[in-house]
């Protein structure tokens, strides 16, 4: 089979964080080709390269053979490679056929003016749609159509020029199993034409289902590039991961309290989660792992009351308690951490001081009026105890590292005295230095008695981090690990879903 | 320098005396601009206050007309004002359509609604007590305008609520980032309101201070007032996208405004071919701050939300 | 909206009897016209505050150009030129010096209402020459002149938003403004274009109030600004952007024509009026925001 794409010796650093260093991948016509790894190894900057979103600091992009600069996604449209994203980006108002034909609509002219040919449009996209084998009412508005459903627009848009890479992000993440059948069987239609396919997911037998080779990512580097035939489920997950666990830092743990801090009963919220219970003790660092989608950030999210779950039992300390609020929940002591710190945690422009000192508010005033002397104690004292890098509380957050950020998202809770903390991704975009700062706080933080949930997607970071490990699988809590338990690989095989075959 | 260019062209605009009761013309748009930093500060615009200050002076005529003490009448005034804008707010932050179209529609109803009342009499309500009158043309010692210092007095509390309270703080996160701020526990839905209720409310204050200026009421006396609040705010630096501004800033603002109004009066330059400068200077005041980086901030943003749009920033959807 | 309808028809059936029709169509020529430019500048998440002062300002313009003994078609080729040019000022800020739409067009406003009372010095602009009244007053077939140019902008903006690529492109900056930078669109220009169409529109609406009027005061247009934007929301325009249709805009034009005509018909103070224009706004975008939730994709996940 020809090559048609191929990019070597890729480089790709942000802002001094380099996370592609060196990966070699070549995409044959008619062939699947998936990349896989854990989160954060690397994937997307691949494609983000080779769908001209990223320019590579270095490496050999060649396109049929001839070396190429992909400058941005248009450009990538014109040599015939497209995305699909696991969230497609529609115009939610306009027809399907519009969004499939927008920038190419057939017309005609009459003087300057150019007529849309609506018709023509129609019917070339019922085409379209015909040759993928799918019932589309292309006169639709985008708007209407489920996540599976823009995807498909997202195919039928690249169908109307000459497809020759088709790169696939995690498109099942969101799909049900049919909506996955259905797109399988026209990425194999498109393949059958000659069509390339880069295909990243998770999910372990998907690959093995479509692809023929696999590269392997991990910490952005490639660490196999195999034949699937060649390879056992049990084989791939263990090229997946294998990072190295300093256990040396993980902290020993011995439950002194009899009755938990936190006791969660069957708290339900479709298609979010279900039945999930689990309890948490004072002074314990529980990690909860799983994919992305898995519903761990909306069971965060219940607990401290953003979206509260639509049924379920909370008690804390034995009492039973209903979060209806963020209010409620941080008057009972339960704080969060979100994963988004520039949406949800800071806000940049103002200084560490105005951030941290937010939920404190009522308690370093007096009828309403702020005592200053009072507030900037505050602020100096968690600037100091956190250690955060600033030349003063007044910095401005935006000029703070992304790890001393995150130091002021927990300075705002850490002066709340928090019961319960929960921690999503909290070192997502934090250097490799930043990263033990923030576990030395974590530890500490339990050290205190404060019960802290981790939730993260980084393998060894909830090994080195937790004493017990949940697993969320689907919406559903699949297992509970013991630290000795606990290994990549067993995580991994709750959260994939992959059988379990003892090693 | 505008008062040296005013002062040079037209001798008699630096007489102390003059310049001092020349304040009493724009007070009331200075006691609204007030409020309205606050609802633009959290990211929302209030265009009804010019008929919020219609319906209350008209009520206060009309209460005061039924026998009520006319004092008693101009604070029944301001609840109703707090009242209207508590509506307002409700509108926005229950059915979360824009605060532009929500007080677009309650721009028209309290209008309508003034217009009505109004019409009860014939058309002005007019005839106020001695002591009321007071309050819009009277100056202490001679030289005081007494809404001059009613200004100065709430241009006080304002400022001081702004930097130095709870809520003022509050108002400035919601701003930043109102997601930041739900998420830090802030109720940002009653924040958001109150400054709708406190723009009400001092509308309601113009409509007393204007009433006893005009020594009437009408139906109409606050037509068109939005705009130059919205103005006098944006030229004292508030930001419009919401986030920053002071109430210093506005108090300047509005004074620009006021001066130059009161500068092209004893040019003879009528009063509409003023907005001509006012739609200028405001145009002017944006386009400065958006090239003076005063909008980097805001630029920034943008640019995180492109890339975001672009995938290039992961972002939940929310 | 619909709703509405319904409501006065079965209360008053004589209300929506042909003739009565006509008389409403003719008032609110000025409004459905103006409302058709500011559909458009809205579908690309903008607004335009000054479009009644924009109409206000070439009404007067050329009242004053015709008074002063200029031709008649001299003086509306310069005023389409004048409302043209306003608009263009308005879409350059915009699109170009990249300020916010409410704040260009506001100060626009009270540049463009100062230069109308420059422009007449205050006075009243009348006893007009009968060839202006002429084009306010033929008939073609049963329609009276402006109502027939008022259908024939809203098809030529009917076809300009839905037939043409330009138009469609409206739509899709209003959208997804990435995804349509992503398809080559070339955002500017597209931003650009609704902010000019309507300050010809706006002359257009001028022109037609002098011809039809006779007269016009130096406040000409300036109840208007607001009520155009009010006609285009109550029309189904999403001020989100992205979503709306020139024919919605004429009728929500017509609906508030229907009201103030109702009003009269049930001897209720004129001064109604704008309540239930506030009312209907409200309603209109309620309900707008209400369907759209319902109708949100199905089975979207939040992660």
């Amino acid at each position: 089979m020809p090559e048609v794409v191929s990019a070597t010796g890729l480089m790709k650093s942000f802002s001094g964080v380099t996370v592609v260093k060196g990966i070699d991948i070549s995409l044959n016509a008619g062939e699947a080709h998936a990349l896989v790894g854990e989160n954060g190894a690397g994937k997307s900057t691949v494609i983000k390269v080779l769908s001209g979103v990223h320019q590579p600091d270095s490496g050999v992009i060649k396109f049929d053979g001839r070396e190429v600069t992909i400058a941005n996604p248009a450009h990538a449209h014109q040599l015939g490679i497209f995305t699909v994203h696991q969230e497609p980006a529609l115009m939610p108002e306009l027809s399907v056929a519009e969004n499939v034909f927008m920038g190419f609509h057939p017309h005609r002219h009459i003087g300057p003016i150019r007529w849309v040919r609506m018709s023509e449009m129609n019917a070339r996209c019922e085409a379209v749609f015909q040759r993928l084998g799918i019932q589309m009412d292309v006169r639709e508005s985008a708007a209407r159509l489920t996540i599976a459903e823009q995807q498909m627009v997202e195919i039928a848009k690249s169908l109307i020029h000459d497809v020759k890479v088709l790169i696939l992000d995690e498109p099942t993440a969101t799909l049900s199993l049919h909506e996955t059948q259905t797109l399988f069987s026209i990425v194999k239609r498109l393949m059958s034409q000659g069509t390339a396919v880069l295909f990243v997911s998770h999910r372990l037998h998907e690959v093995f289902e479509l692809c023929s080779r696999v590269t392997v990512m991990r910490d952005g580097q490639m660490v196999a590039q195999r034949l699937t035939s060649e390879l056992t489920d049990e084989q791939l997950v263990n090229l997946m991961v294998g990072r190295k666990v300093d256990l040396s830092l993980s902290r020993p743990y011995i439950r002194q309290a009899s009755s938990p801090l936190l006791k969660v009963r069957s708290f339900n919220k479709p298609p979010y989660f279900q039945d999930v219970n689990f309890e948490i003790f004072s002074g314990e660092i529980v990690g909860l792992a799983g994919l992305i989608g898995a519903g761990r950030t909306n069971v965060a999210e219940a607990l401290f009351g953003i979206a509260p779950a639509d049924s379920g039992e909370v008690y804390l300390e034995g009492q039973s308690l209903t979060i209806r609020n963020v209010q409620s929940a941080i008057d009972h002591g339960i704080v969060y951490v979100p994963e988004d710190r520039h949406k949800h945690g800071v806000a940049l422009s103002m200084s560490i001081h105005r951030n941290i000192t937010l939920p404190s508010l009522p308690r370093t005033s007096k009828w309403g009026i702020s005592r200053f002397e009072d507030e900037s104690n505050l602020a100096r004292q968690l600037k100091e105890s956190l250690r955060i890098k600033a030349s003063s509380t007044e910095q401005t957050v935006s000029e703070l590292s992304g790890g001393n950020q995150q130091k002021v998202v927990f300075g705002k809770w850490l002066a709340r005295k928090p019961k319960l903390m929960i921690l999503d991704e909290p070192t997502r975009g934090v250097d490799v230095g930043a990263k033990g700062e923030i576990y030395r706080v974590i530890r500490e933080l339990a050290n205190d008695g404060v019960a802290v949930l981790v939730i993260s997607s980084d393998l060894p970071e909830i090994l080195t981090l937790a004493n017990r490990i949940l697993v969320m699988r689907e919406g559903r809590l699949a297992g509970c690990l013991s630290r000795d338990e606990a290994s990549e690989q067993s995580i991994m095989r709750y959260a994939t879903g992959v059988s379990l075959v003892s090693p | 320098m505008e008062m040296i260019v005013f002062s040079a062209v037209a001798p008699g605009f630096l007489n102390f005396e003059n310049l001092m009761s020349s304040t009493n013309n724009f007070m009331a748009v200075g006691v609204m601009a007030l409020s309205m930093t606050f609802v633009i500060i959290t990211g929302g615009i209030d265009l009804s206050v010019g008929s919020m200050m219609s319906l209350c002076g008209v009520s206060m005529g009309l209460f005061w007309q039924h026998g009520l003490n006319i004092w008693i009448a101009a604070i029944l005034a301001l609840v109703l004002g707090a009242l209207l804008g508590f509506i307002n707010g409700q509108i926005i932050v229950r059915t979360g359509i824009q605060p532009l179209i929500a007080t677009l529609a309650t721009l028209f109803i309290y209008g309508s609604l003034a217009m009505v009342l109004a019409g009860q009499g014939d058309g002005s309500i007019y005839g106020f007590p001695q002591s009321y009158l007071f309050l819009g043309t009277g100056s202490l010692f001679r030289i005081m305008p007494v809404q001059l210092l009613v200004f100065s007095f709430l241009a006080l509390v304002f400022g001081f609520v702004l930097q130095r309270t709870n809520y003022g703080r509050r108002v400035y996160f919601i701003g930043n980032n109102e997601a930041a701020a739900l998420y830090s526990g802030v109720r940002v839905q009653h924040v958001k309101t109150y400054t709708y209720v406190i723009s009400g409310c001092m509308s309601g204050v113009a409509a007393v201070l204007m009433g006893s200026y005009f020594a009437s009421v009408r139906g109409d006396m606050g037509l068109n007032y939005e705009l130059t609040v919205i103005t006098a705010c944006l030229v004292g630096g508030v930001n419009v996208f919401g986030g920053s501004g002071t109430i210093f800033g506005v108090v300047v603002g509005a004074f620009i405004l006021g001066m130059l109004q009161q500068g092209l009066n004893m040019l003879n330059v009528s009063s509409v071919e003023q907005s001509i400068v006012t739609g200028l200077i405001l145009i002017a005041a944006v386009g400065i701050q958006q090239m003076s980086g005063l909008f980097s901030r805001r630029t920034r943003r943008i640019k995180k939300d492109r890339m975001s749009d672009l995938g290039l920033v992961s972002t939940g959807r929310e | 909206m619909t709703v509405m309808l319904l409501v006065l028809m079965i209360t008053s059936p004589s209300f929506l009897a042909p003739s009565n029709l006509i008389n409403v169509l003719l008032n609110t020529v000025t409004i459905g016209i103006l409302a058709l430019g500011e559909c458009a500048v809205i579908i690309t998440k903008g607004i335009d505050l000054s479009v009644g002062s924009t109409m206000g300002l070439v009404t007067l313009a050329v009242g004053t150009l015709i008074l002063s003994g200029i031709p008649v078609w001299v003086s509306l080729a310069i005023g389409l030129a004048l409302g043209l040019l306003a608009g263009c000022v308005n879409g350059i800020m915009v699109s170009l010096v990249k300020l916010p739409p409410i704040i260009v067009t506001l100060g626009t406003l009270s540049v463009y209402s100062g230069l109308m009372y420059t422009v007449t010095n205050g006075q009243w602009i009348q006893n007009l020459p009968s060839s202006l009244s002429s084009i306010g007053n033929f008939k073609i077939w049963f329609l009276p002149g402006p109502v027939f140019i008022l259908l024939m902008c809203l098809v030529f903006m009917s076809m300009f938003l839905q037939r043409t690529i330009t138009g469609r492109y409206v739509y899709a900056v209003g959208n997804n403004v990435t995804a349509a930078r992503l398809a080559g669109v070339q955002e500017r220009r597209i931003i650009f274009i609704p902010y000019a169409i309507t300050g010809v529109l706006a002359a257009i609406a001028g022109i037609l109030y002098l011809a039809y009027n006779g007269f016009a005061t130096p406040t000409t247009g300036s109840d208007l600004n607001l009520e155009a934007i009010a006609a285009a929301v109550i029309g189904g325009t999403n001020v989100f952007g992205g979503k709306g249709t020139a024919l919605g805009a004429v009728l929500g034009a017509i609906l508030l024509g229907i009201i103030s005509e109702a009003l009269v018909f049930f001897h209720l103070p004129a001064v109604w009026n704008e309540a239930a224009e506030g009312f209907i706004i409200l309603v209109a975008v309620i309900s707008d925001s209400a369907v759209t939730k319902r109708a949100a994709p199905k089975g979207r996940v939040v992660s």
